[in-house]
Order: structure tokens, then C-alpha cells, then sequence
């Protein structure tokens, strides 16, 4: 009986264990899998890896093996977003976390991967068989293309073992039937525009087949301004209404839209430089500024408010009005608007255009601000651009310009024209090759098959399921409405994963989607791929989300700077850059801060304001260098670097090699340059290369700011900006207001920091009790920066362009073209010297930056040994096909000029932090631009879900330890 | 008779409120300017061309005829600049059913819990007993919900690890998966609710124990439990039943941050979505909800209101 009992037992014992086993219960665990940088370190884990491994069937379900094979592990990448997508349909979204799902489960003709050795990137082709084929000579006479053309049409063959997630055949065919989808006339899409106006590849007649039937509008120049693009005004045909017409089609000017000048209208750029001050005559303060059309009113309340009211006021004798330039302006009255301002006094005013080329045009504009251009409204056009530069009208500025006054205005028109009916078919230039499956782009521009044609490929081109897609398209009462891509059941993916589950507001799930070819035997690289699924799960709070991460239920979390004192030097925090640089934008202009000194209420009673020393160049140096940029950083973006140029480090300068800018000699000294150490470098010298010099830069020099204060004080009282009565009593304070775009601890911090730090500075110094400051009134977050440009703030911080990564050119654009980031300074007439093949050249700065660097060819003079102008004349460009060195030495020629005027002052780097899981690695730790650190392709697990979630629970207080 | 002609009297009126409100909201909501087209950086011309659709650029009186006429039955678009392309209605019926759950569990465990520590408290009337409920009744009445709710997080979730951080919704509203994963979210709305609950039910017990009637019970023979019972519960209950009825009724209102907080895709973000939608507010998620919670509050009024006579017939409403 006894040993029949101890057999039960041992039986017992026995499936016991074999249970537990087989759960995987006694496996041994290798700490080594968490190591912070290593791949995967054991054997014994390389070898489970390889363990059990099960041919899946092919794409396609059918039997062909793939060449991914599952281990039998789930491998769950898990993120907590605050926000999920509510809709990914590609022809409409506009979230950004629409990409949440579109980058798993899309897939693009071309992709971005690791180069041989991993420390760059290649562009390969993904969905597409190879690169793209030059077909236009195939085409002539037909799309638009002519006989000679080049670059216009190409070719791009597609795999054959392409499908949707569901199965579905997905060939050339499934391209076109999307595009015709997105360009549909009557959906209006969203996103339609990306391929004729948005992006650089633009189809042809795309525009005209989504805007048939429907009078539209299109460029009259390109953004290239090419000058064979300009029309002169002696070539202008006339309709029988006296419509002026260029190239067949009506030249009309949108007050509201600026076209290649910008988003902003005509309109806005007579508000911004003819906007009246409005004082009030019996204590001659500043009541505020009349902004033109919008009819507002910026108003200060007592020196310590600024807002402003959407609704004018009316005119009571005792209120005058003044341009910038302190000009009496007379208005009248109009009963329909009235204003309130602050101290609730109603005055009845009207307002009036003040300039007559603005008044006719408005007089002359339909409902939407279009106006068709006659002879009358065009010299009018031409009168306000000439006024914009200076001049008083077209004639006298054509004196310094010459023929460029009168057609300066074509490169914000634009051609008007009813478009006709157009069948798809032999009209749009996108459209499947007859013999094979492929599909041919015929494009509007002619454009090389480099790396920026291929980069315009990497997107997903727009592709939809049609069946589905069509079968959702309702139309309620004309309104075209279309649910794809709002749920599971109403998407159709053809990328690496495949949409699974999602609960709208909560969380969505992609798993592996073995229809997709990236799997199959031969297309599959080994090692990539190892996630099996990706999890969102909506986290709204960061508390919640880095709880989650510590107990291993998350695997990133993005360090918020109340984290950085715990995690700043952690072997798991990783730092990104990204494209944005944050500046100090200052306001130099003299006239401006006369006026405004004139009008200020100081905010000691009694002082008198003094404005205008911040047009001093030293005083202006000075702020910047008394700057901590180290401590601001520390206490407003820990994560964010010290920058010290306009273009930060992840700007790539040449994208067929990926050299990042930066990186480059000649990005190099024009740091060195700008920060004085140029000639401090080298053999025998106080830092042995660039790099160190750079290095020792920290932007912060307090007693090298507080001489150039002296200085600045100096020259302030010589020019008599600060008078001896002044001085004798001692009753004057330097004014600055520092505006405010919104109500951000970043902006509120950011003042009293730099309140604080500037108070500091000037201790010691003329200046010392005499700096006050004013914070304004929430500006707008994307309004902001017209407030400096019309000089009604003093100095903006956290100003910023991300721009481009792959293309600096245009971005330098930014500060003097149309966008105005340095709007004070008159582009045209600084001039830069840049020694290219040999010759030192000289040109303007905008010709430089706005013109040569955007392609198109400048006529620029060669320069003495003396540095004296010479007659010989060199014509030259420096676009996208012209050799990339040339276009990094003007680029940084130019990024130098720009930080000497000292208008601009490099501040941050915009960076962010963000704390690897342990369990995962990268594919390299560099950051590696276009890659990443290789992203969900490369990234590989130490332990799957389980394990983790168990290694995490078995820590102490089941959380993780970062530290 | 009175009371139907009453309940007539007060439908009529609240469809006319209704109407008024609903109104006043189509009309406020469509002054708000539209950003201008073209600082969408895209191709305004279509964006134009869709509002023209949509009819935005109609006067806004026919647009309220548009959106009557479509509304009516039961039609209110979908989303345009808020959960673009899907049908609003739809959303919103799909999140209803987390917030009633929420809201639902919260009265479950509010109602009993409220009223006993109510009753006890007024039953031990300044004694100690009395002094710690009121006490925490102040403090749970006080403290926003929100405070309690990352308290209860922290807790249960991070340092004891019995529920989630977040709600699981993976088996829909009416499961016991979510309703166990809503736990801590339930907690956090249950004691401000419970705190109320109990706060009042003893002001009233405790008022009604000392009245004259109470006495005459206890007079008449009654034990202090059964002229609590049976005499001073039923008056108190003449004011507290409509502020239950008035929390079931909430059961369809969203709680913004509890919501958010655990992840709970109810309507509470709803409106506040719709209202900071960028880059411009969804006229049709804001008209349905506005329609909704109008709808909802006007009734709640008029169901209240009858409670009172039902409770206590000598309450006569309408009658002269």
C-alpha cells in the first residue's frame, strides 16, 4: 500500500513537472539579455531563438515557405501615445497620429535603409523592382512632353508578389486606381494637392482633373522663380473686359494668398508695413496699432497688459493715427464698426485704406480676394511691391531694379483659368505601362532621377484598397463623405502589419502581416522584422505612462524634463535631434523703436523709455551673450543642446552622400567665425582642431557682455539716445517687451529667466537698474512672429523653422525671403563675398540665398585682392543639380552674414530624450540620419512578452530600474 | 389631471427651451471664424471647394434648415476636422456605452455606501462616530476627483499592482473584463459621489430625527429603529430620491479626466474634442452633443420635478 502510494506520487511529480516544463516554467533566464548595449549576448537565448522555428505559409497564404520565420514568441513593441488616429485614409488625414497605423501597414515604391557599414543610409527600392527608368522620350507628343524634353517621364516596374493585407492582388493597376481615387473631382481631397502642388513631384494635369469644371487658380512662376518663368508686361494679352492674360490664362492677384511669396496675401504684407499706431493726443501714449483689414486694435493696458480686439472703434477727434514712420494718418468714419478699447471709451471711427494702390485693389477684389488684373490694378500691384522696398512707386524703384519691378510681382500671382472637363485617361500623367506591370509618372517639371525624386518616392503614393474604398464613398446632399480608414473593418493595409484591433479612443494592435512581400523567401533579410506586433495604448498622462514603462508594460518612454534629474545619465536615455534650431529674434530697426520709445509707458512712473539702443549691434551681442543658454536649457528643455549656428545638426546638406551640414568644414567655421574663434585654431594655437574650438563654445560669456553693454552705452550716448538731462537723473529705463506666443511654461519660464539673467547682466554696467522688461499679451502660436516684424515686440524667443532635414537650401530661405525671420534688414543691399573657383564673388544676400541656392542663375561681381568690385561679372547658380560643395560654401557663407547682423542669435537645439526598454536593441546606438537607430525593422528583443512582463514583476516593487 | 396637464405643460416648454438653446449654439458656434484656407499650407481652392459642399458658405439660417432637416432624422454628418470621415452618430453611440458603465458601477457602490454612512452619521449625531464621517465627507467633497483618481492609480496600479494602469476595452463596455479593469476609475468617481450622498442624507436625517412627528412615533410605541425606519427615512427621502435620480441620470455624462486618465473611451473627451479640434472645431460632433446633453439636462428637469409628487403625494404638482 506504502509504495503504491509513493508511485502515485512520483507519477504525480512526474506530469507535474512535465506540465511545468512544457509552460516553459523551469527555463533558465540569462541576465544577460538586458544588458543596456548589447545585442543579444547568451547562446542559450541566440539558440531559443532558433528553436522551434515553423515554416509560416507564404504571402498569399499559399504554400511557398517565407522567409521570415516566427520562433513561436510574441514580440509586442508597446507604446503610449497620448492621442490614437481617428482616421488613416491617405487621401484625407491630418493628424499626425494618423501615421500610427499608415507607417506599420503601408509601404512605399522606395525606402530608406542602413548603408553596407550602418553609418548612413541608401534609398532601395521597396514596392518598385528597381530605380526609376527615364521613359520620356517614349511619350513625345503626348502628356505635355515635347521633343528634347528630358526627365519628365519615368517608368517604374513593380514586384510581382505584391498584395493588400487581405489577400488582394495589388499590381500597377491598384496605383492608378487610387490616384484616380485621391484626384477625384468631387471629394476634394485633403491630400490631393501633394502631387501637383505640395510635394516636388508633380503630375501632370493632376490639378486639372481635380479641379475641372471650376475656375482655379495656379502659379504664374514656379518656386524656383526660373527666369525664363517671368512674363514682361509688353507680352501680356488683354480679353475684351481688359482681363490681362499671360501664357492664354488671366493673371490674377489673391489678396489673401501670397503664392510663392507665402501663405500670407498681399493684404498682409501692407498690414505689416503700413500698420498705424494709434496714440492718443491727450497724454500722447500708445494705445495701440490698427492692423489694416483685420480691422484689430493692440492696445496696452497701463505698460503691463497687451491684447487686442477683433472689432474697431470709431474716431473721436482726440485719437490720431500714425504709420511706422510716425506720419499722421486721417481717417474717418464708418457707424458699422466699433471698437472698445481697454478703459472703455467708444470713439466711432472708420476704417480706411490709407494707401491708394491697396484701397483700389480692395475696391477692385471679388468675395474670395481675387482680382483680375487690368492695366490700372496691375500698376497698382506693381506701385505696393515697390513701396515694400522702399521706393514710392514702380518707377522709382525700377530705377535701382530695372525690369525686375514689373514683373517682381508675377512670383506671388497667379494664372486663372475655368478648368475644362478632363477624362483621366490619357490625360493625368500617371497611368499603367501597357506591357508590363508598371506604372508611368509623367511629370509636370522635369526633375532628375536623384535623390530627391526618390525621396518623393518613399511615401505610399496613395494607394487604397478601390473595391472597399468606392464601396464607402456616400454623397449626402452633394457632400461627398467617404469612411475609409476610420476602422478595422474599412482599411486595407499593404505594409509589414496589418491593422487587428481598434477601439477608437483607446488602442489599437497591428500584427505581422504575412501577406506583405517583405516576408517572402526571397525578399526577406534576415534579422529584421523580429516585432511581431505593435501596440498603441492611449496614455494621457506622462505620470501614468512612465509607470507603465517602469513596469515593463511599455517599451519607450520620452523623457519629460521633470525626469531628466533621475534619468539624464542613464545607459538607457537616448537623445534625438531633430531639424529645429530655437533662436533669440531681436528687433534692430531704429524707426521702429523711435516710434514706439515716443509712445511707451514706462514701467517705473516717472522714467523716461528709452527703445532705441536696441538697434546698437553691441547692446543686441551683449543680450545674447549674457544668456546662460546652459541654465535656460537646464530649466526649460533639459534635453535640448546649446546651439550655436541657424542649422542644427540634423540638417543634411548633401543627400546623395547623407553629410550632415555640420559636419562639414565650412559649416564649421561659420560657427567659428560667428563665435570669434576662426583664427583660434590650429598647430600652436589655444584648440588643436575645429572641433575642439566648437566644443568650448557655450554662447555665455557675462563679462564679455557686460564690455559690449559698456560699449553699447557709449555709443548711446554719443548718439545722443540717452541724453545728459537723462543721465543726470537718472529717470530712464531700457524698455524691452518680449512677446509671448502662447502660454507655455516653456514662454512664461523663459521670461522671468530671461528677466532675471539680463537684470544680472547689467549689474556693473551704465545699464545696471535701468533694463525693464514687459512681457505681452498671448500673441499666437502661429501669429507671433508678425508682432516683431511690425516692430510691436521687441524681441522673440523659442523662434524656430524646421523646415527641411534634406534640404537646407530652402530653409535659408527663410530668413530672406518671404517668411521673414530677419525682417529688418534689406537683403538686397547686404553683400556677401564667397570665394568659388577661385574668384571671390560678391552678390546680395538674397541673390545668394534666395536666388542662386534656390537654382536659379545670379550674375554676381568678382572682387579684388583689394576687395574692391571689379567690372568682370561671373553668372552662376547653385540648385539641386549644381555641385554640392558650391552650395555648402554659399550656405555657409550666408548662415554667417545672417548670424553677424545680429538680428538672430542661435540659442537650443530642439532635441528631445527618450529611455530604451531594456529588453530591446537598437540596431545602432549612433543616431543615423534617415535611419534612425534603425527603427521597428531592426529592432531586436532579449526576452519576449511574457518574460519580460514576468523578469519585470519579479524586481523589487515589480518595477524596473533605469537609473 | 393636473399632473398630466402639468407633464404636458412642462414637454411643451422644454421643446421650446430645446429648440432655443439648440439655436442659439448653431448660431454661436458657426460665427466662430473658420481658419482661413490657405493656413492649412495646403491647396486652399479645395478646401474651399469642400466647405462650398458642406455649405459654409451658406447664410447661416439656411444651414440651421440643413442641419434640422438631416438631424430630424437622426443624421449628423460626419466628422470633418474631428475623427475625419466617421459618422458621428456612430461615434458617439460606440463610447456611450463605456460611460454608462462608468457612471453606472459609480452609483452601484455610491448609493448604498452614501446613504448608510448617512444614516449612521446621523444616527450617532455628534459623537465620534459622527465627527470621522463628516470629517472625511469634507475632505472627499472638497478634493477634485481627479486627485484621488492618480492617488488610486499610484496605488493600486504602481506600488500594489492589482489593477491595470489603464481600462481594458478589448471585450467591449458590457463585459467583466472592463468593469474589473475599470476599478480604480470607479473608485476615484465614487467617493466624491459617496461624500455627497452621505452629506446630505444626514443633514436631512439628521433634521427630520428631531422633529416633533419623530417623537409621537416614539411616544406611540415605536422602537427607535422603526420610527427611524418608517418615518424619518421616508421624509428625508422626499429631497435626496431626486438627487439620486439625478446621478442616474448623469450615468450618460462623460467624466473628462477620470476618462482620460484610465483610458476609458467614453464621451467625456467628446465635446472638448470637438471644440479644440484643429484646425478648426467640428461643427458636427459639437451640434449632436450640444443636441444631446440639451435633450438630456431639459429631462432630467421635468423627471425630477415629478419625482417630488410621487415620493410624496401630498407634493401636488400643477394643481392650483
Amino acid at each position: 500500500m506504502k509504495s503504491t502510494k509513493i508511485i502515485a506520487l512520483l507519477l504525480v511529480a512526474v506530469m507535474c513537472f512535465t506540465m511545468l516544463a512544457s509552460c516553459g516554467l523551469f527555463k533558465k533566464k540569462c541576465d544577460g539579455h538586458i544588458d543596456a548595449n548589447d545585442d543579444l549576448k547568451c547562446d542559450k537565448c541566440n539558440a531559443d531563438f532558433d528553436d522551434g522555428k515553423e515554416n509560416k505559409p507564404g504571402p498569399g497564404g499559399d504554400n511557398t515557405p517565407t522567409g521570415y520565420v516566427d520562433d513561436g514568441k510574441t514580440y509586442s513593441y508597446r507604446m503610449g501615445p497620448s492621442d490614437l488616429p481617428d482616421s488613416w485614409n491617405l487621401h484625407t488625414y491630418q493628424s499626425a497620429s494618423s501615421t500610427y497605423v499608415l507607417d506599420y501597414s503601408s509601404d512605399a515604391l522606395y525606402t530608406f535603409d542602413y548603408n553596407d557599414d550602418f553609418s548612413g543610409y541608401v534609398i532601395v527600392p521597396s514596392m518598385a523592382k528597381d530605380y526609376p527608368i527615364d521613359v520620356t522620350s517614349e511619350y513625345i507628343g503626348q502628356y505635355g512632353i515635347s521633343a528634347g524634353d528630358e526627365n519628365k517621364a519615368y517608368k517604374i516596374i513593380l514586384r510581382d508578389d505584391l498584395k493588400f493585407d487581405n489577400g488582394a492582388t495589388l499590381n500597377a493597376q491598384s496605383f492608378v486606381d487610387s490616384m484616380k481615387l485621391l484626384l477625384n473631382p468631387k471629394a476634394a481631397n485633403f491630400r490631393a494637392d501633394n502631387v501637383y502642388k505640395s510635394g516636388q513631384v508633380k503630375i501632370h494635369n493632376a490639378e486639372e482633373y481635380v479641379k475641372q469644371n471650376s475656375y482655379g487658380l495656379s502659379e504664374f512662376v514656379s518656386a524656383s522663380y526660373g527666369d525664363d518663368e517671368y512674363v514682361m508686361p509688353a507680352d501680356f494679352t488683354k480679353t475684351a473686359d481688359g482681363i490681362l492674360q499671360a501664357k492664354g490664362l488671366d493673371i490674377v492677384i489673391d489678396l489673401n494668398n501670397g503664392g510663392n511669396w507665402g501663405s500670407n496675401g498681399l493684404y498682409d504684407y501692407i498690414d505689416a508695413y503700413f500698420s498705424a499706431q494709434v496714440t492718443n493726443t491727450e497724454d500722447n501714449t500708445v494705445e495701440g496699432w490698427e492692423l489694416g483689414k483685420y480691422l484689430k486694435l493692440v492696445y496696452i493696458d497701463s505698460g503691463e497688459q497687451m491684447g487686442w480686439r477683433s472689432t474697431v472703434k470709431n474716431a473721436e477727434d482726440k485719437w490720431d493715427f500714425y504709420d511706422m514712420q510716425g506720419n499722421a494718418i486721417e481717417v474717418g468714419l464708418n457707424a458699422d464698426k466699433t471698437l472698445y478699447i481697454y478703459n472703455d471709451k467708444e470713439v466711432d471711427f472708420e476704417y480706411v485704406i490709407t494707401n491708394p494702390d491697396a484701397a483700389a485693389l480692395a475696391e477692385a477684389a471679388d468675395e474670395n480676394g481675387w482680382v483680375k488684373l487690368t492695366d490700372a490694378t496691375l500698376l497698382n500691384v506693381q506701385n505696393l511691391i515697390a513701396q515694400l522696398h522702399g521706393a514710392a512707386n514702380v518707377e522709382e524703384y525700377a530705377a535701382s531694379a530695372g525690369d525686375y519691378a514689373y514683373i517682381e510681382f508675377e512670383e506671388m500671382a497667379f494664372l486663372g483659368k475655368m478648368f475644362d472637363e478632363l477624362n483621366y485617361d490619357g490625360n493625368v500623367g500617371f497611368f499603367k505601362d501597357a506591357d508590363e506591370n508598371a506604372i508611368v509618372i509623367v511629370l509636370k517639371n522635369p526633375m532628375e532621377d536623384n535623390f530627391y525624386l526618390r525621396y518623393e518616392l518613399c511615401t505610399s503614393f496613395f494607394l487604397v484598397y478601390a473595391p472597399l474604398y468606392e464601396s464607402l464613398i456616400t454623397y449626402e446632399n452633394g457632400v461627398y463623405n467617404n469612411t475609409y480608414g476610420t476602422s478595422i473593418d474599412t482599411y486595407v493595409g499593404f505594409g509589414p502589419y496589418k491593422l487587428t484591433q481598434y477601439v477608437e479612443g483607446a488602442s489599437l494592435i497591428l500584427e505581422r502581416n504575412l501577406n506583405w512581400y517583405g516576408y517572402g523567401a526571397d525578399a526577406y533579410k534576415a534579422g529584421t522584422y523580429q516585432t511581431d506586433r505593435v501596440v498603441y495604448t492611449k496614455v494621457t498622462e506622462e505620470a501614468t505612462r512612465l509607470q507603465m514603462f517602469l513596469k515593463g508594460e511599455l517599451d519607450s518612454y520620452g523623457l519629460q524634463p521633470e525626469d531628466m534629474e533621475d534619468y539624464l545619465a542613464s545607459d538607457y536615455t537616448y537623445f534625438n535631434d531633430s531639424e529645429s534650431t530655437w533662436y533669440l529674434a531681436m528687433n534692430p530697426d531704429f524707426k521702429t523703436l523711435e516710434t514706439n520709445q515716443a509712445l511707451a509707458t514706462p514701467v517705473t512712473q516717472g522714467n523716461t523709455v528709452i527703445k532705441t539702443v536696441l538697434s546698437i549691434d553691441k547692446f543686441r551681442q551683449a543680450l545674447s551673450y549674457s544668456l546662460d543658454r546652459s541654465e535656460f536649457n537646464m530649466l526649460l528643455s533639459p534635453t535640448s543642446g546649446i546651439a550655436k549656428g541657424l542649422l542644427s545638426a540634423f540638417i543634411v546638406a548633401d543627400p546623395e552622400s547623407g553629410l550632415t551640414y555640420r559636419a562639414m568644414d565650412e559649416a564649421k567655421d561659420a560657427i567659428l567665425e560667428f563665435w570669434g574663434l576662426a583664427d583660434q585654431w590650429g598647430e600652436g594655437k589655444e584648440y588643436a582642431t575645429r572641433d575642439d574650438a566648437i566644443a568650448s563654445i557655450t554662447g555665455y560669456d557675462p563679462e564679455g557682455a557686460k564690455a559690449l553693454f559698456a560699449t553699447a552705452y557709449e555709443t548711446a550716448v554719443a548718439e545722443g539716445m540717452i541724453s545728459a538731462d537723462l543721465i543726470a537723473s537718472g529717470k530712464w529705463e531700457v524698455q524691452i517687451i518680449i512677446g509671448k506666443p502662447s502660454e507655455a511654461a516653456y514662454y512664461n519660464n523663459g521670461y522671468e529667466f530671461l528677466m532675471a539673467c539680463w537684470t544680472k547682466a547689467v549689474e556693473g554696467t551704465p545699464f545696471e537698474g535701468h533694463l525693464s522688461f514687459v512681457q505681452s499679451a498671448t500673441l499666437g502660436s502661429t501669429t507671433f512672429g508678425e508682432y516683431l516684424r511690425t516692430g510691436k515686440v521687441d524681441i522673440l524667443f523659442g523662434v524656430g523653422y524646421s523646415g527641411a532635414q534634406f534640404d537646407p537650401y530652402s530653409m535659408m530661405d527663410c530668413f530672406t525671403g518671404s517668411l521673414q525671420y530677419d525682417p529688418f534688414t534689406n537683403k538686397n543691399s547686404v553683400m556677401v563675398d564667397i570665394e568659388i573657383d577661385g574668384k571671390l564673388l560678391r552678390a546680395s544676400l538674397y541673390d545668394w540665398v534666395s536666388k542662386c541656392l534656390q537654382g536659379d542663375e545670379i550674375t554676381a561681381t568678382v572682387v579684388d585682392a583689394e576687395g574692391n568690385a571689379t567690372e568682370e561679372t561671373v553668372k552662376l547658380s547653385a540648385g539641386s543639380s549644381d555641385p554640392a560643395a558650391r552650395r555648402v560654401k554659399i550656405l555657409a557663407a550666408c548662415e554667417t552674414k545672417i548670424m553677424t547682423l545680429s538680428n538672430i542669435f542661435p540659442v537650443q537645439t530642439d532635441a528631445s530624450a527618450s529611455l530604451r526598454c531594456m529588453r530591446i536593441n537598437y540596431k545602432t546606438e549612433e543616431y543615423v540620419v534617415g535611419m534612425g537607430r534603425g527603427g521597428i525593422q531592426y529592432y531586436t528583443y532579449a526576452m519576449d512578452d511574457a518574460d519580460f512582463l514576468a523578469y519585470a514583476a519579479a524586481q523589487d516593487g515589480g518595477i524596473l530600474n533605469y537609473k | 389631471m393636473y399632473i398630466f396637464k402639468y407633464i404636458l405643460k412642462r414637454i411643451a416648454l422644454m421643446l421650446f427651451v430645446f429648440f432655443v438653446i439648440m439655436t442659439m449654439c448653431f448660431v454661436l458656434v458657426k460665427l466662430l471664424p473658420n481658419l482661413p484656407a490657405e493656413a492649412f499650407g495646403k491647396d486652399m481652392e479645395l478646401i474651399l471647394k469642400r466647405r462650398e459642399l458642406l455649405g459654409y458658405d451658406l447664410p447661416i439660417m439656411q444651414q440651421y434648415g440643413r442641419f434640422l432637416k438631416y438631424a430630424v432624422q437622426g443624421n449628423f454628418g460626419y466628422g470633418e476636422t474631428y475623427k475625419m470621415g466617421s459618422e458621428v452618430w456612430q461615434v458617439f453611440v460606440n463610447r456611450l456605452p463605456y460611460t454608462m458603465v462608468l457612471n453606472l458601477s459609480t452609483i452601484v457602490i455610491s448609493i448604498p455606501l452614501g446613504l448608510a454612512l448617512g444614516i449612521f452619521a446621523a444616527l450617532k449625531k455628534n459623537k465620534w462616530q459622527d465627527h470621522l464621517i463628516s470629517t472625511g465627507v469634507m475632505v472627499f467633497v472638497s478634493v477634485p476627483s481627479f486627485i484621488y483618481a492618480f492617488l488610486v492609480q499610484y496605488l493600486l496600479y504602481f506600488k500594489l499592482g492589482w489593477f491595470g494602469a489603464v481600462s481594458d476595452v478589448s471585450a467591449g463596455a458590457w463585459s467583466w473584463t472592463f468593469v474589473r479593469s475599470a476599478v480604480p476609475a470607479i473608485l476615484s468617481m465614487s467617493f466624491g459621489t459617496i461624500a455627497g450622498f452621505a452629506r446630505y442624507t444626514r443633514a436631512e436625517l439628521t433634521e427630520v430625527l428631531t422633529s416633533d412627528f419623530m417623537l409621537l412615533a416614539r411616544t406611540k410605541g415605536l422602537t427607535k429603529a422603526q420610527a427611524t425606519v418608517r418615518h424619518a427615512m421616508r421624509n428625508a427621502m422626499v429631497p435626496i430620491f431626486p438627487m439620486i435620480l439625478g446621478e442616474f441620470i448623469s450615468i450618460m455624462s462623460g467624466s473628462l479626466i477620470i476618462e482620460q486618465l484610465f483610458t476609458i473611451p467614453g464621451v467625456g473627451e467628446l465635446y472638448i474634442g470637438a471644440i479644440q479640434a484643429q484646425p478648426a472645431p467640428d461643427y458636427n460632433f459639437f451640434m449632436l452633443l450640444t443636441v444631446f446633453y440639451t435633450f438630456i439636462g431639459l429631462a432630467a428637469g421635468i423627471v425630477i420635478d415629478i419625482s417630488y409628487g410621487i415620493i410624496d403625494p401630498r407634493i401636488r404638482m400643477g394643481a392650483r
